[in-house]
């Protein structure tokens, strides 16, 4: 905490002339320095260390609660996964042909035997149109002699609740149909 | 004093040796026994691969299954709080009931398994409850809260489609294993390859955030692509079904084939195997007949001599011959028609409408057997397909030095030789393709992850017959429609319909023949321009015993395959060649 005194010679020496010194003296007292430390630098690492102790433990707090938060979400999209993958079982099921064909045949649809299109381009007849009645065309036969085992153990565990979904839903309107740009033509064959 | 420094000096080495005993020789150890308790690893599966159908319908799909599995040690009377916040004490024999309700078994079969369960281990703590529960039934039994029920998962199978192809998808067993069909057979492409991941948790078993390490990767299967359409495979399979049934038959199996490409759109056959469900049929039903038992095709294969006799340049449509019922070449063998009948004026074209065997082995006689030989392996009767299906077979097409008299003339209206349905779709696939064969294919191709497609057949050509000589027996198999035997069962309404029956004899196995026939009707429409084969065939139908047993179900099947790809009706009429002169 001293820095050294140094005495300057009051004037440069000069060579040409007999040098002379300068008369010693003691080195000047210096000025009375504090030599206690300051209080607020004390209270500044107490204070620091203190804050950091505290960020710390709220981070932890947080970043625990975090781990409750993420595994609470992780359970959320598990249980999700399993909707999503009950309901992708269901869908896949209730696409199958089987199923399509024998809720067709509840319908009273039938096969037509004899195809014929109407091509939009030109209004066009092609093929020999013929009347899709039960005469007309041979009936599918039993629908389980295709069988599905997956179609079955989904028929039998939620039978009742098809049932009420499968309900015409007579109040829809049919979607008035425009012909503003001319009639659509197909974009395939 | 000196006593004060030797103590102090012998709590400090105690303390050194006690330091170096925990950080250096037992260090392992109980980093390991503290790992134990914070750290957990578990199997991260990847999905077995799909298999779809052309338009990417899935045919068999990749589900997580869980069984469900009992602490019998722990199976004690639970509190159980309900919604409404209220605790009720649940007994062992109320949760088992519960279980039992879910699991399709009933509490006293719980409770016994149990029982069993601490009979040979007093300290059991593993029973299985119930095993490949849908994730529907899992949840059900999560939500009993019972303490001692656990449950573990693993990758299991669907086929939501069930029989529809299930004879070419094959099927895996209940471990997982592959063991019939294209799940076997493409089992490269489907397999996917479980990885592990390792993790901290806290006492509450609460998985600490960032400390989840991959050790493997999982790795999902990759994706096969079918050429079957999965409609059309479920109507064939099921008007297959209903003819069989009516006709009393065995089996049959039909085959849709794109004329231009090869593709194979349809593979249907009754019976066929659910692979959800394999032990409901017997077990030879559960290959694909189509690729793996070939049969004497019969008059089907008259088509192939006419093209033969045409490309050779030793006939044409309208070549003359005299028909008789029977026919007695000098060499000794005995040729007779099914229908009884005397001498007929019959063209070539004549001879294929009226199915004539004997019509066919006069004219036949113009080719030498090496060269019927040659075409008929050109058309790839007697090799396995480029499908190269499991098991395939590639039927039987004996060297002509062995044809005996009588297997002279028969391989000129199929017998004496056996061939598969896809090789009877595939000859005539070349007939409808100008002469032009394309290798049938069943698969478009395996997809992986990456995105990347292997696996792609390669589509190969070869020549066969020329394009007039391909042509023109396509305008006369049309004269079977207009103007044979099952005529009115065969039209299809603003089509012009090219088509050949087979009634084909079987040997019983013991040198005499059977009284049952295996009955065919393979054709292609539009005729001008054929877009689709379609090959039926049904094996002993005891209540028509012709090929008109086969001809209404042709007939419906090529009906849906033209509206299917809506393919537009013929204009022009059909050429009606002449018949008879």
């Amino acid at each position: 905490m001293s820095s050294p005194a140094i005495a300057r010679p009051t004037t440069a020496p000069d060579r040409r002339r007999t040098p002379t010194r300068p008369p010693l003296t003691a080195v000047p007292a210096r000025e009375a320095r504090k030599s206690r430390p300051k209080l607020s630098y004390a209270l500044w690492t107490v204070g620091g260390v203190g804050a950091i102790l505290i960020a710390q433990l709220l981070m932890s707090v947080a970043l625990s609660h975090g781990a409750y938060e993420v595994s609470s979400l992780r359970t959320q999209i598990t249980e999700l996964g399993w909707q999503k993958e009950s309901l992708g079982e269901q869908l896949e099921t209730l696409s199958s042909p089987q199923y399509v064909a024998s809720a067709a045949h509840d319908l009273g649809m039938v096969i037509n035997s004899s195809p014929a299109y109407l091509r939009l381009s030109d209004g066009a007849v092609l093929g020999q149109p013929g009347e899709a009645g039960a005469a007309s065309s041979i009936p599918l036969g039993p629908s389980d002699v295709v069988g599905n085992s997956a179609a079955d153990a989904l028929a039998a565990s939620n039978a009742p609740a098809l049932e009420e979904e499968g309900a015409p839903a007579e109040d829809v309107a049919p979607t008035p149909v425009t012909f503003d740009d001319g009639l659509p033509s197909p974009k395939t064959h | 004093m000196a006593l004060a420094i030797v103590c102090v000096l012998a709590v400090v080495g105690a303390f050194i040796v006690r330091l170096v005993d925990i950080q250096v020789v037992q260090a392992d150890q109980l980093r390991a026994v503290a790992a134990s308790k914070t750290a957990d690893q578990s199997t991260v599966y990847g999905a077995r691969g799909e298999i779809v159908d052309t338009n990417g319908n899935v045919l068999a799909g990749s589900v997580t299954r869980y069984d469900i599995v009992l602490d019998p040690l722990n199976a004690k009377p639970f509190t159980r709080t309900d919604d409404g916040g209220a605790s009720v004490t649940v007994s062992v024999e109320q949760a088992a009931a519960e279980i039992g309700a879910i699991t399709g078994s009933t509490g006293a079969e719980i409770q016994a398994l149990i029982a069993d369960a601490l009979a040979v281990n007093p300290e059991s703590r593993y029973a299985v409850a119930a095993k490949t529960l849908d994730v529907d039934d899992f949840q059900a039994v999560r939500a009993l809260k019972i303490p001692w029920v656990g449950s573990q998962k693993h990758p299991g199978r669907i086929y939501p489609n069930g029989a529809v192809g299930g004879n070419v998808i094959g099927f895996v067993g209940s471990d997982g294993t592959p063991l019939q069909g294209l799940e076997q057979a493409q089992n490269d492409c489907l397999a996917s390859i479980n990885g592990t991941q390792t993790f901290k948790k806290g006492k509450d078993g609460v998985i600490l955030p960032g400390t989840t390490q991959t050790i493997v990767d999982a790795k999902n299967g990759g994706t096969l692509k079918l050429t079957i359409d999965r409609d059309l495979q479920w109507f064939a399979q099921q008007r297959i079904a209903e003819q069989v049934i009516a006709t009393g038959g065995d089996s049959g199996t039909v085959t849709i084939m794109d004329a231009k490409t090869g593709k194979i759109r349809a593979v249907a056959q009754y019976p066929s195997v659910d692979p959800g469900n394999v032990g409901g049929i017997d077990e030879y039903y559960r290959q694909a007949l189509s690729f793996t038992a070939p049969f004497e095709p019969g008059s089907t294969f008259k088509a192939l001599t006419a093209a033969m006799l045409i490309d050779a340049g030793l006939a044409t449509p309208e070549s003359k011959v005299v028909a008789d019922g029977w026919f007695y070449p000098d060499n000794g063998a005995r040729i007779k028609d099914s229908i009884p009948h005397g001498p007929m004026k019959l063209t070539l074209t004549g001879v294929l409408a009226e199915s004539s065997n004997t019509g066919i082995s006069q004219m036949g006689e113009a080719l030498t057997p090496q060269q019927r030989y040659d075409y008929l392996k050109k058309f790839g009767i007697g090799d396995v397909t480029a499908v190269g299906f499991d098991a395939e077979s590639g039927g039987i097409l004996s060297q002509p030095d062995v044809w005996d008299n009588q297997t002279y003339y028969a391989t000129m209206f199929g017998q004496g030789l056996s061939a598969t349905p896809i090789q009877i779709a595939s000859a005539y696939q070349a007939l409808a393709n100008g002469g032009v064969q394309v290798a049938p294919s069943l698969i478009e191709g395996c997809e992986h992850d990456d995105g990347s497609i292997t696996d792609v057949p390669s589509a190969s050509e070869k020549r066969v017959v020329s394009e007039q000589a391909a042509d023109e027996v396509v305008q006369m198999l049309e004269s079977v429609v207009t103007d044979g035997h099952f005529g009115d069962t065969l039209q299809i309404p603003g089509y012009r319909v090219a088509a050949k029956s087979g009634t084909a004899e079987q040997g019983d196995g013991s040198g005499g023949l059977k009284d049952t026939y295996v009955v065919s009707m393979t054709g292609m429409a539009p005729a001008e321009d054929p877009e689709y084969v379609v090959s039926v065939h049904i094996s002993n139908p005891t209540k028509i015993r012709s090929s008109a047993a086969a001809a209404p179900t042709f007939q419906q099947i090529m009906t849906q395959v033209l509206k299917t790809y809506r393919i537009e009706p013929s204009t022009e009429p059909s050429p009606d060649l002449p018949t008879t002169y």
